[in-house]
């Protein structure tokens, strides 16, 4: 009997740099491809969960970045958390884990608007803290 | 396995910066500060080839139209090459096609 992989969910913790979203958005791709989501829809998922990890990033004191991928009516769900850096522990920038270039929020909000379903963001768990949501569904012929 | 980022430049009356690779927030400084090196020669206009990019974000579209208005202010212009569908459809996304001059070779945005 094969094991239902519709019915995994997928959590990835990761430190809140621009160097770790690359993992974060091939993850997702790997995942969609394994839900049997189309070309077209990978490629957009990809570019989603980017800008959704670059606006949690965004800003100052985020030490790690929890994600949990999972399958819910043919859409895949996705919600992410900051976790902030502890005193004495290293955040990952004091200016912001973007850095050295501008981040736009009206560009970034343009894209998830036009390549998921649905996407948001909240403030906490506590001061500081982030948290987000997206969920695009699978064409329903794939 | 990520196709490893790349900018090369060709030299030429208008510069080429062919970009290889996925453009994102980790990438994009690169791209800026070449930007930043060929207006500061003097350079006016530019082309920014991206045939071969597989994957651009907001921040990359922050640096192009960042290096657009250094360019345009200086009297000259930057001009992309753009003959992905990924790279296409983020730019008309976010309505940033009509604000770019596009060009479906390298060569026909040098001799535009």
């Amino acid at each position: 009997m094969s094991r239902d992989l519709h019915a995994d969910r997928v959590e990835l913790s990761i430190p809140a740099t621009v160097e770790w979203l690359l993992l974060a958005r091939t993850t997702g791709a790997a995942i969609a491809s394994r839900w049997s989501f189309t070309y077209d829809e990978i490629a957009d998922l990809k570019l989603a969960i980017d800008e959704f990890c670059l606006t949690l990033v965004e800003g100052p004191g985020a030490e790690r970045l929890d994600l949990a991928y999972y399958l819910e009516n043919d859409s895949l769900c996705l919600e992410g958390r900051t976790v902030l850096a502890t005193p004495g522990s290293q955040a990952a920038s004091d200016s912001g884990a973007t850095g050295a270039v501008t981040f736009s929020a009206d560009l970034s909000a343009r894209i998830l608007d036009a390549l998921v379903d649905e996407h948001g963001i909240s403030d906490g768990p506590g001061d500081g803290a982030k948290t987000a949501w997206l969920r695009k569904k699978r064409n329903p012929l794939s | 396995m990520e196709e490893e980022f790349e900018v090369a430049e060709h030299d030429g009356d208008i510069p080429v910066l062919a970009v290889r690779g996925e453009i994102d927030v980790s990438t994009a400084p690169e791209l800026r500060d070449r930007l930043v090196q060929i207006n500061q020669r003097g350079t006016t206009t530019v082309v920014v080839d991206l045939s071969e990019v597989s994957f651009l974000d907001s921040t990359a579209l922050g640096v192009l139209v960042s290096g657009l208005k250094r360019f345009r202010s200086a009297g000259g212009d930057l001009r992309l090459v753009v003959t992905g569908r990924s790279v296409s459809k983020v730019l008309e996304i976010t309505g940033l096609h009509e604000v770019f001059k596009i060009y479906e070779t390298a060569e026909a945005a040098v001799s535009a």
